[in-house]
């Protein structure tokens, strides 16, 4: 990947550079926060013409390498105000990679909707006029028969409205719909007017392995150690709503508005229930592979009772919080909730927590499920809840009186509750994300074996470990379920080095992935500061070390002096 | 005078699954003696392959195999290959090191 394709809305322009030395050997959330951070004054509106989106495929996308196709999507976040990196799977980075792009810029805005089509060496701008308001099905429907074998990037009716828990739409080889959903930023590119963005990589120059035989060894012994992993067969089987009876059972699960960490009716929504349900439906499938080159396959088609898809990827953390945290214990509810989020374009986290906080208000009943999908499908008609849920979960907590909202820098939470994990609590306060579980999970390093989750001691070290190594593993463009076994095994970190030393065709040093993860995320936290970030920032809301946890009595303890440790130097 | 107290044991993932197969309901109540028994002693009662079992949730904590439950304990037995972080974050990690550090031969099937 050798070049920057930077596309001008405003004068409809478009230029082919070659990567500066500068970002030579980045890719994905690194080369994506270096360039806003270059290019994108911090005290910016996120929403206004000076803010930019970056599309950055990772370092290893388009290789032999397994799982190497996600889409770091960046700009600044209108939902956050913080820098913001949003990936998803689906075949956008792929190709993106193979026409030798390192990142797409996209800067400016059309005064028209407009669809930006990518090809080898042009870049084209046509009308979205008749597109503009259509959901993303309807979208991608008609994109794919105007431009089929291409990867489709498209904004929602939430995105168009500016609503701030917008997310960014990916499709996958098969037009299923992926998000890269934190952040708002499906807002931002709504805001520049931009409907679709069309990836064509027919004719384009392909990637580039400096070393391709040391590249070939080293990314097999990846490839075989993950594939002999435990993870997969359950991940497969079960996808990541397996963890649902695990958390309800740790007393952690997020329920009633994180007012409590068990619910009643887990088992009904659990991952064991989940694979019976696609088990006995027509045309489901428990293990669906979201991107070429996918060995795990956590994903799964979910269809109803008479065999028409509603979803495809639902994750733990979106039945989690529209489940348990709302009271709800049905499962094609959730699934109807997921699809109505994928179709106007949004972040299910966020307004999954929103509608928590609507229950709490007493605006919509707990345990309604139906109505999580009605409120959000109420977008279209401009309805005020609709509108406001769409905004997100600070935005819905304000309105109405809510004290209790679950939101770190203005984004929600996901369905691990901090008073149980507490490491995952210190990634959610400090994260330069706001709170988000994908940039460290609390999981302890393999140094570290007896890591005791409840303990408010040490989870600074874990925390600040994790936050460097998902960095890295976003930069590399890396799904991060394949990138779990790594953690366990020391020696499998060392092939991740060996096969970016062969991609790139430089020796790297035992330490490169998380000096490399550790340097993104500092240069993030710099353009943080600018915007006005510090320290009193990086804490999780009031209620969480007031409150006990029901039942345990735990409370979030870690030390405000842990939390700034995490970047302290 | 002895009062039998049933505890609720679960099993979760591909133990779930091992249960479904076998026509067995995935969560039973059993029955403990006074003096307690060793989860792995549960484990051999309920026919469950050691080998699948990464640990056992007593109370809402994880343990290894060879913690001693008590009547009336909250019991669940975790699947090995659960999402890796998880098992880390869950503190199965370091249980399961303990049962492999014990008995465990893992199948390679
Ligand atoms: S493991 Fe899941 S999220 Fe990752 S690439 Fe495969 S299907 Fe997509």
């Amino acid at each position: 990947m050798t070049r920057i394709l930077r596309i001008n809305l405003t004068r409809k322009e478009s230029s082919w550079d070659v990567i500066p030395e500068a970002y030579s050997g980045m890719g994905g959330r690194g080369l994506s926060s270096a360039i806003i951070s270059a290019e994108v004054p911090a005290m910016t509106d996120a929403m206004g013409p000076d803010n930019i989106i970056v599309l950055a495929p990772g370092i290893l996308a388009a290789t032999t390498f397994p799982n190497n196709g996600r889409l770091s999507v960046g700009g600044k976040s209108p939902l956050t105000g913080t820098i913001k990196e949003a990936n998803a799977g689906g075949a956008a980075a792929q190709k993106i990679a193979r026409l030798g792009i390192a990142a797409v810029i996209i800067q400016g805005v059309s005064t028209e909707p407009v669809t930006v089509v990518i090809k080898n060496d042009e870049v084209t701008f046509h009308s979205a006029a008749s597109l503009w308001g259509k959901g993303n099905f309807a979208a991608v429907d008609l994109l794919k028969e105007e431009y089929p074998g291409t990867a489709l990037i498209t904004v929602g009716p939430a995105g168009e409205k500016g609503l701030k828990a917008s997310a960014i739409i990916v499709t996958t080889n098969d037009y299923h719909l992926r998000a890269a959903a934190r952040g708002g930023l499906g807002a931002v590119l709504g805001a520049k007017k931009v409907k679709a963005v069309v990836i064509d990589d027919t004719g384009g120059p392909g990637i580039v392995i400096a070393e391709p035989g040391k590249f070939k060894d080293a990314s097999k012994k990846v490839t075989d150690l993950i594939l002999k992993h435990p993870l997969i067969g359950g991940l497969r089987a079960f996808g990541t709503p397996l963890l649902v009876g695990l958390m309800n059972e740790m007393g952690g699960l997020a329920t009633k508005n994180f007012s409590r960490g068990k619910f009643e009716g887990a088992e009904k929504i659990g991952g064991e229930a989940f694979a019976k349900v696609l088990g006995e439906r027509k045309n489901a499938a428990a293990a669906h592979g979201c991107m070429r080159g996918c060995i795990v396959q956590c994903s799964q088609i979910y269809t109803d009772e008479q065999g028409e898809v509603i979803t495809t990827g639902l994750e733990f953390e979106t039945v989690g919080l529209a489940g348990s945290n709302c009271e709800v214990d049905d499962l094609d509810a959730i699934a109807r909730f997921d699809r109505a989020c994928d179709d106007l374009g949004l972040d299910t986290i966020d307004v999954a927590c929103a509608i928590g906080v609507a229950m709490e208000a007493g605006r919509i009943p707990w345990g309604d499920g139906e109505k999580l999908a009605e409120v959000v499908k109420s977008i279209y008609t401009e309805d005020q809840l609709g509108l406001l849920v769409g905004n997100g979960c600070t935005a819905t907590g304000k309105a109405l009186g809510v004290t209790r909202i679950p939101t770190v820098k203005g984004q929600a939470l996901s369905a691990y509750d901090p008073r149980i994990l507490k490491g995952t609590g210190v990634t959610y306060a400090t994260s330069t994300m706001g709170a988000d579980h994908t940039c460290g999970n609390a999981i302890p390093s393999p140094a570290n074996p007896g890591y005791d989750a409840s303990s408010p001691k040490g989870q600074n070290e874990i925390s600040a470990f994790l936050q460097s190594y998902f960095a890295a593993i976003d930069s590399l463009g890396m799904c991060l379920f394949a990138s779990l076994p790594l953690l366990d095994a020391p020696d499998l970190q060392q092939h991740l080095v060996d096969v970016v030393s062969a991609k790139l065709g430089i020796e790297l040093p035992p330490g490169y992935v998380m000096e490399m993860g550790r340097s993104v995320c500092c240069q993030e936290r710099e353009f943080n500061k600018l915007a006005g970030f510090g320290p009193k920032d990086d804490r999780l809301p009031d209620f969480f070390s007031k409150e006990r946890l029901i039942p345990g009595g735990s409370l979030f303890d870690v030390a405000d002096e842990d939390l700034d440790k995490v970047y302290a130097d | 005078m002895t009062t039998q107290t049933t505890t609720t044991v679960r099993m979760f993932g591909a133990l779930h699954t091992i249960r479904r197969e076998r026509g067995l309901e995935p969560t039973v109540e059993v029955s403990i003696p006074p003096g307690g028994c060793a989860a792995c002693d549960l484990a051999r009662e309920l026919d469950l392959p050691r080998e699948k079992i990464e640990a056992v949730f007593v109370n809402h904590l994880a343990y290894s195999l060879d913690h001693v439950i008590q009547p009336g304990d909250r019991v669940a037995f975790v699947p090995t290959g659960i999402p890796g972080p998880h098992r880390f974050l869950l503190g199965i990690y370091g249980a399961g090191l303990e049962n492999k550090n014990q008995t465990i031969s893992v199948s390679s099937a």
